[in-house]
């Protein structure tokens, strides 16, 4: 099994990810898994999620962030994720940009959010450039002094990550979800939501964005179009979760409660089984070759995804790799999920 | 940027006056550093500082830590009871859209957490290494204190690392 080199030549090597319309949920869970476990430097771009979710930052608390009966009431997911930072609803509307780079890769960088910041508002910049007037302003992507751009990092000894979810477009009912936050920018003035941020599609289409975003990156790091994925199932503690409603106590809260742990339990259990099902297709795509559907679990209204066509190898100590091999569109008449 | 730090170390010098008053000395002054180094503590190269008091050591982030993360908005901090290795995270503290680890100079057994972090994570700017303290370890190996950084070597350490950048 080869490692991609960290560092070819003289600039570092980065592995480019792209999905499309993955679960911001598993998209989450996969960054802090990469940050965590690998060594080597990452760009995933996940161009839109599934469904409309609810991601908060590590501190962030629901019943001041969240229009709760609503939110409950529409079934939106709350998702608290290891990164810090404010309240972003996200869907299929949202473009995802998030770099994961070792201290040294970047060796101009200090491993502190403002050194981070000012290198990756460099790099958009770039992408950006004489557009709409973009800058970053007091930590947010902005058109004038309209965010279009929210980010926020992790910053672990050695490696440090920085995503950004890019509001291409959104649904203005959505914004409905998030109350005012008690701390916001200067620059926001008492603008509510609609007045606050804009949205990108009216500077750049979805695909030159994300072109010159890879290019930008490329100008960069050298790019390595990543052909495997690993999934290292070490230990370490996960604070990415999904919270659960609380009846009694009409809360949003952290799984570790009765009812959300069952929950989270029967979630693993369908991980598990997927995988499984993964694995037993592929031994049987040796002998008869098959189109296998990117499945994914959580519950949602999903619009037509592409297909990923992979092979699982599970390597000599155990760790399960996800060789992707094509990625297409779904012919006519292929049943969604 | 060196001006952004100087500035910003020139209010942290203000509010570590007050800490100077205790038994802590501050072990360089302003003119020579950015940030303030304490006599009688270790330091890590992550930028954890420990100092031991008989059979308990108390593990904070330095002023370099604080000064550089911004106003941290959130603590977290482990329970007592569970145990630290040299090196490895303990928790983390949030500031500026930023989760940090904070990992922990030295190894041992958790014996106190600082409670007040929760509703004031704002001490550990405000007073790094005192009030700001986030863990208390019993240290099961002594001799780890020999692999960490005194004053000087740390105060060398941030002025090559802020020269490099």
């Amino acid at each position: 099994m080869s490692v991609p080199q960290a560092r070819k030549g003289g600039r570092p090597l980065m592995n480019l990810v792209r999905f499309k319309g993955i679960p911001i949920l598993k998209q989450l869970h996969l960054e802090e898994q990469l940050l965590r476990t690998s060594s080597n430097n990452w760009c995933i771009i996940n161009d839109g999620t599934n469904a409309p979710n609810i991601v908060m930052g590590l501190s962030g608390k629901p019943s001041e962030l969240l229009e709760l009966k609503p939110v409950l009431r529409d079934g939106i997911p709350v998702i608290r994720r290891f990164t810090g930072g404010g309240t972003v609803i996200v869907d299929p509307g949202t473009i995802f940009v998030t770099l994961i780079c070792n201290k040294d890769a970047v060796p101009d960088v200090q491993p502190y959010p403002r050194s981070i910041m000012q290198w990756s508002s460099l790099l958009y910049n770039e992408v950006f450039q004489g557009i709409g007037d973009f800058h970053l302003c007091e930590n947010d992507y902005v058109f004038g002094n309209r965010k279009f751009g929210g980010n926020a990092q992790s910053i672990t000894r050695k490696r440090w990550i920085h995503h950004t979810s890019f509001l291409w477009d959104f649904e203005s009912r959505n914004m409905a979800y998030l109350k005012l936050p008690k701390k916001v920018p200067e620059y926001r003035l008492a603008r509510s939501h609609m007045e606050f941020i804009c949205r990108m599609k009216d500077y750049m289409t979805r695909s030159v964005f994300i072109a010159k975003t890879v290019r930008a990156i490329g100008n960069r790091v050298q790019v390595h179009a990543a052909e495997d994925l690993y999934f290292c199932f070490l230990e370490f503690r996960i604070p990415t979760k999904l919270l659960c409603f609380w009846p009694m106590t009409g809360e949003i809260g952290e799984e570790n409660q009765h009812i959300c742990l069952l929950f989270s339990l029967f979630l693993e259990l369908l991980m598990t089984l997927e995988a499984v099902f993964l694995l037993v297709l592929c031994r049987l795509s040796r002998i008869f070759p098959c189109i296998l559907y990117n499945t994914q679990w959580l519950p949602a209204t999903t619009p037509k995804r592409n297909i990923t066509m992979v092979e699982i190898e599970i390597d000599a100590s155990n760790v399960i790799n996800l060789i992707t091999l094509a990625t297409s569109q779904p012919p006519d008449g292929f049943p969604d999920e | 940027m060196a001006l952004r730090i100087w500035a910003s170390s020139t209010a942290n010098a203000l509010g570590v006056s007050c800490a100077s008053k205790s038994h802590l000395a501050p072990a360089f002054s302003l003119s020579r550093c950015f940030s303030t180094v304490l006599e009688g503590l270790k330091y890590a190269s992550s930028h954890e500082w420990v100092k031991v008091d008989g059979s308990v050591a108390t593990v904070g982030i330095t002023d370099h830590a604080q000064d550089h993360l911004g106003e941290v908005v959130f603590a977290e901090v482990p329970e007592p009871g569970g145990s630290v290795a040299q090196g490895s995270s303990f928790g983390a503290v949030e500031s500026v859209k930023a989760t940090s680890d904070v990992n922990s100079p030295i190894s041992g057994e958790i014996v106190e957490v600082n409670k007040k972090l929760a509703e004031s994570p704002g001490l550990i700017n405000s007073s790094p290494y005192e009030e700001g303290w986030m863990i208390k370890v019993k240290p099961s190996n002594a001799s780890e204190l020999e692999s960490l950084m005194g004053p000087k070597e740390y105060t060398k350490f941030c002025e090559e690392e802020d020269a490099a950048h």
